[in-house]
């Protein structure tokens, strides 16, 4: 359907605004025409749908390398917390096992150990005869060395006032 | 429109990142890790001191040292006047240093625990913490100044730390600390610094607290000005203590005086007197110039030389050269120094390691004083017989009656035994030694001064159980105007036991004795106690049960328990010593009774006896034979006979026994038996 519209031809000029004499209140009509393409099918591009579904699945890939990334780094923050809480437990229980051995040697002080014995205990310095070796020398002994050592020692090239 | 905003939005952003990323970048990166990142030192662990035992004699802990930053304190005052009780410091001096110091200031350093926990509390703004070791000795004045000490910067200052510190100090390291927002660390990287070295002593703190204690009973009771006294083993030189009066403890340095801090073993000249008889005497056997038998005219007390008389401590007449040395006669011995003459006389002394360091690994040695004969006059070698007009360190002297002890090698003293790192274990030189003289002059020496133990002046020096040999020492002291004093001497025992096979040998000096002032006196019973407790911790066996005190356990009959007991290694009559063998420190009686599960019941803890485990011995003595080479069957048919217990240990024919061969025993005593192949 096509829509016309009346026209009279311009016998001079006037201005815009001012309707022409004696048609002031003339209406003008327009008319609308309705096109129905619904029964139209759009042809899908596969080409464009590979190309977005690629472009999704790389931001979703990127998305997660960076949510990967973060959590890595989060994750060797918090461990980095972790292994110096450990250091630190570390450090303190070496530090407790030095101050209990150093506690150890000074109960075992013998001077301690001796005034103890003597005040608390009521015991004495053995008389030499109390005193009998079980199955000869023991470690302490053993520790010195036997006597003989010195008569089979090798005598180095020292001095020696020995005239020839 | 919108979409502009966002577009414009973005590359603000974007370019805002470029900035800070690219374009600033480096100058950033710098600024955060001067405030995430520190790099702290960290003080190497000193290495531990141990004795032979592996019983620790000095360790270092960590502990906090107190600092201020004083630009960052708002009120110094306030935190002065906080900190000062709290630490134990001047306030005024405290609050002066805030004032003058800007950036850094010490406000206490390796406080202790109690001391940081209340710092701690006090939360105050620019007051920190440094962590740093602190040396602790343990078993405190024990063996002082062989250890030594450290300075504050944990520097040695003293014995063994300063002797060895290179090796004990170790090298730093450092940790590079990155912190967040709250200083709390995330990350650290380390660059390990080297632990210091351990070192092992060859002392032993028993025999050094045996040694310790009874020179400092020794000492307060003469009302000495100090003494030392000094175990070794002869055989290879080791020092087994080293105990120093008066002494100090080094925990707490700086309370002690310089003359406590002095080790007298190295440090500490002094004339030898008499013990030096021995270098005389020996020198003149091993020249063959005479020999124990020898009767030596001893001038009825009293010898002329260049002019002067020298007179003996009471007017002797013919005695042999064994009694010359058993009465110390001054006479007899010079006049044997000058059969060997000022030359042959100087290289003995000089074989002896006299005037000479000893280079024992400990700081401060003095070489002694010992003129060439070049220098001599005509009474030097008189006086040097009789150890007069020359100068000894105490080390010296033990080293020297050493070699006569292990039959004639001068060994090299040494007290450190090991230095390790963890498994490393550093190669020491081993035990040098030299010849001085040779076995049968050294055997015959022996021989003379366990005669002097025997029935000469070294009486109060004889050892119950054991034989025991040594030199008796008096020597006066020089006073300040040069003269020879007449009332400060220097006592001294220098000896070994058991005599025949000694184990030890032990030197006491005792300076400046009141009253006593004799070595025989003074010095001869401390060698007494230390010899006696060392053999028995050391289980050396007696070699002389005639000289133990005639009491004796009766032996009763054997109940099913005693027997139990015997079977353990128990003789019915040694309850008494239940366990003696383990620990230097006995109960002072068990009573026969057992308890229901058969354990000794202790006796009474007054430190008494308990009269029922003690009786006189009447019965007769029996002579110990000669068992070596025999097979064991033998000597357990021998023992049988003679009524002694026995017991054997290895297998074999017999090398060792103990008492040995020619011994007095009573009946049922038990000989013991080494069988080898």
């Amino acid at each position: 359907m096509a829509t016309a519209a009346l026209t009279l031809p311009k016998t001079r000029r006037r201005p815009r605004n001012v309707p022409a004499a004696g048609r002031a209140n003339f209406p003008e009509f327009y008319f609308v025409k309705h096109i129905d393409n619904s029964r139209l099918v759009r042809e899908v591009d596969m080409e464009r749908r590979r190309e977005c579904f690629s472009l999704l699945g790389l931001g979703v890939l990127v998305f997660l390398f960076v949510l990967l990334f973060a959590w890595q780094h989060f994750q060797c923050v918090r461990y980095g917390y972790q292994g110096e809480q450990l250091k630190d437990e570390y450090a303190t229980l070496e530090e407790q096992n030095h101050q209990l051995r150093l506690e150890q040697a000074a109960l075992a002080d013998p001077e301690r150990i001796d005034t103890l014995a003597r005040t608390r205990l009521g015991m004495v310095s053995p008389s030499p005869q109390q005193v009998i070796l079980m199955g000869g020398p023991e470690p302490a002994a053993a520790a010195l060395e036997s006597p003989e050592l010195a008569h089979n020692f090798s005598v180095g090239s020292g001095d020696t006032p020995h005239e020839p | 429109m919108v979409g502009v905003l966002c577009f414009l939005w973005f590359g603000c952003v974007a370019a805002r990142l470029y900035y800070f990323q690219v374009i600033q970048y480096v100058e950033l990166l710098t600024r955060a890790q001067r405030q995430q990142q520190r790099t702290i030192e960290v003080a190497p662990q000193r290495g531990a001191i141990y004795d032979r035992q592996m019983n620790p004699l000095a360790m270092s802990l960590g502990v906090d040292s107190v600092y201020a930053v004083p630009s960052e304190l708002t009120e110094p005052q306030m935190v002065a006047s906080l900190l000062a009780p709290v630490l134990g410091v001047d306030v005024d001096d405290l609050r002066d240093r805030f004032q003058t110091m800007h950036s850094f200031c010490w406000v206490k350093r390796r406080v202790r625990p109690e001391e940081a926990a209340r710092v701690h509390d006090l939360n105050l703004k620019g007051v920190y913490f440094e962590r740093e070791t602190k040396r602790f000795y343990p078993k405190g004045d024990l063996a002082a100044q062989a250890i030594g000490y450290v300075g504050l910067d944990d520097k040695g200052l003293g014995g063994i730390e300063y002797a060895l510190d290179d090796q004990i100090e170790g090298k730093p390291g450092r940790v590079l600390l990155a912190s967040d927002a709250r200083r709390r660390t995330f990350h650290s990287t380390e660059w390990a610094g080297i632990p210091g070295k351990s070192v092992v002593l060859t002392l032993d703190e028993k025999i050094q607290y045996t040694a310790e204690k009874a020179l400092a009973e020794e000492v307060a009771t003469a009302q000495a000005v100090g003494g030392v006294a000094i175990v070794q083993n002869p055989n290879t030189g080791e020092i087994l203590a080293l105990a120093n009066q008066p002494t100090f403890n080094p925990n707490d340095v700086n309370a002690s005086s310089a003359a406590a801090r002095l080790d007298r073993a190295v440090g500490w000249i002094y004339e030898p007197g008499s013990t030096f008889k021995s270098v005389t005497l020996s020198a003149a056997l091993e020249e063959n110039l005479t020999n124990p038998q020898e009767i030596i005219n001893c001038q009825n007390g009293s010898i002329v030389l260049a002019g002067h008389t020298i007179h003996d401590h009471k007017p002797f007449g013919d005695l042999s050269v064994t009694d010359v040395l058993a009465n110390s006669s001054d006479v007899g011995a010079i006049k044997l120094g000058l059969r060997l003459g000022e030359d042959r006389f100087y290289r003995y002394i000089q074989a002896y390691g006299l005037g000479t360091k000893t280079d024992l690994e400990l700081p401060g040695e003095e070489r002694g004083l010992l003129r060439p004969p070049s220098h001599w006059s005509g009474i030097s070698i008189g006086e040097i017989s009789i150890g007069q007009e020359i100068g000894v360190t105490p080390l010296q002297m033990i080293s020297a009656y050493s070699a006569i002890a292990n039959g004639g090698i001068l060994f090299q003293p040494r007290i450190v035994h090991d230095v390790f790192l963890g498994a490393h274990h550093d190669a020491l030189a081993p035990a040098t030694g030299r010849r001085v003289v040779s076995a049968r002059t050294a055997e015959m020496m022996r021989q003379m001064l366990a005669a002097v133990v025997d029935h000469g002046t070294g009486k109060p020096a004889q050892l119950g159980g054991y034989t025991s040999a040594g030199k008796t020492g008096t020597a006066q002291k020089i006073d300040a105007n040069g003269a020879y004093s007449k009332s400060q001497y220097v006592a001294s025992f220098i000896g070994f036991a058991p005599a025949l096979r000694p184990a030890v040998t032990v030197l006491v000096v005792i300076d400046s004795p009141v009253g006593a002032h004799h070595g025989t006196d003074v010095a001869a019973p401390v060698f007494r106690s230390i010899a006696e407790q060392t053999l028995s911790y050391l289980n050396v066996p007696q070699d002389n049960p005639s000289r133990w005190p005639q009491i004796i356990t009766p032996k009763p009959a054997k109940t099913p328990d005693q027997k139990q007991e015997d079977f353990m290694g128990f003789l019915p009559s040694d309850r008494g010593s239940f366990g003696a063998a383990t620990s230097p420190v006995q109960p002072a009686s068990f009573s026969n009774q057992l308890s229901p599960d058969g354990t000794p019941q202790p006796g009474p803890l007054d430190g008494g006896v308990a009269s029922s485990t003690v009786v006189l011995g009447d019965g007769p003595l029996v002579t110990v034979p000669d068992f070596s080479g025999w097979a064991a069957r033998r000597v357990a048919q021998e023992c049988e006979k003679l009524g002694l217990d026995l017991n054997v240990v290895g297998s074999g024919l017999a090398v060792e026994q103990n008492p040995i061969a020619g011994f007095k025993v009573p009946s049922g005593t038990r000989i013991w038996v080494r069988m080898a192949r």
